[in-house]
């Protein structure tokens, strides 16, 4: 068997098989015109991207959890009343809300 | 010249040191890939892939092993890639038209009993189980020490050891059954 499988050896490789694989290198070459360090920001970009994303769905999911409802106790219905007119100043008129 | 410099010229693009570590090892690699695939053609396509991939990764090399192993073992994990591929590609051809190109014009240098022995191997060897064709390759067409087999396949020696012996065994049962019923046939 290992006699049979040694003469299925291959005994010389074509003599053009190196040109071959210089021809490929060069035409790597010529195809990345892109420089190395260009790739690697452009990486490096798309990762901060990612990420700024991530943070942001991130901290939009927190702060809408952290909203807790709160106790209507007197002192609250009383600071409503109080500063009522001072809320609603920034969406109506001051003299409209004067009026009412 | 140590292989830590061989690999750091490569990488720098010094063409007479490449051509010389191509020159050195491309009958090796040759043999692998075609012990593994069976086909002249196909060993060419990928030995030229192999080097390519040493081209363009040595200034990775690090020197833990011997450069020659760490190029059998790109070679072996580029064939073993190659052949999953084509694997899946046999799926969706006939398996006829895929094994025709089997020792059939590429091999004029063998005897025509012999190529039909060659043949019986080859389908007895894609048989095997990987590990074990593998090791087998590895052993009888490239001719590597146990210890170096070990390294390129990442196991131990007496794994080895143990996949080469069963894969001797399992073909000489294979092809014995094989030229037994050819005998009672004739």
């Amino acid at each position: 068997m290992e006699t049979l499988l040694k003469k299925d050896r291959i005994q010389e490789v074509n003599p053009y098989l190196f040109q071959k694989i210089q021809t490929k290198i060069n035409n790597q070459h010529s195809i990345s015109f892109v420089p190395s360090w260009g790739l690697n920001a452009l990486r490096l970009s798309i990762i901060t991207l990612a990420l700024l994303m991530g943070f942001n769905i991130y901290s939009t999911y927190s702060s809408s959890s952290d909203v807790s409802p709160i106790a209507e106790t007197n002192s609250y219905k009383q600071f409503v009343e109080d500063y009522h007119f001072e809320a609603l100043s920034s969406l109506y008129p001051v003299e409209l809300l004067s009026e009412e | 010249m140590n292989d830590i410099e061989i690999a750091k010229e490569i990488a720098l693009g010094n063409q007479k040191v490449f051509e010389d570590f191509f020159n050195e090892h491309k009958l090796k690699v040759m043999n692998l890939c075609y012990g593994m695939t069976h086909n002249i053609d196909n060993a060419e396509d990928l030995v030229q892939d192999i080097f390519l991939e040493i081209y363009s990764s040595a200034k990775t090399f690090q020197g833990k092993s011997k450069l020659s192993t760490w190029l059998y073992r790109i070679a072996y994990n580029k064939t073993i890639n190659y052949l999953r591929k084509e694997k899946i590609k046999n799926l969706f051809v006939s398996i006829d038209n895929s094994k025709q190109w089997l020792l059939s014009d590429d091999r004029a240098d063998l005897s025509l009993e012999e190529r039909e022995k060659i043949e019986t191997l080859h389908k007895v060897i894609d048989k095997l189980p990987s590990k074990q064709k593998q090791a087998i390759i590895l052993f009888v067409y490239d001719e590597l020490p146990q210890k170096e087999i070990a390294e390129i396949m990442d196991c131990s020696l007496a794994s080895v050891e143990v996949l080469i012996h069963r894969a001797k065994k399992s073909i000489k049962n294979k092809t014995d059954i094989i030229y037994g019923n050819v005998i009672e046939k004739g």
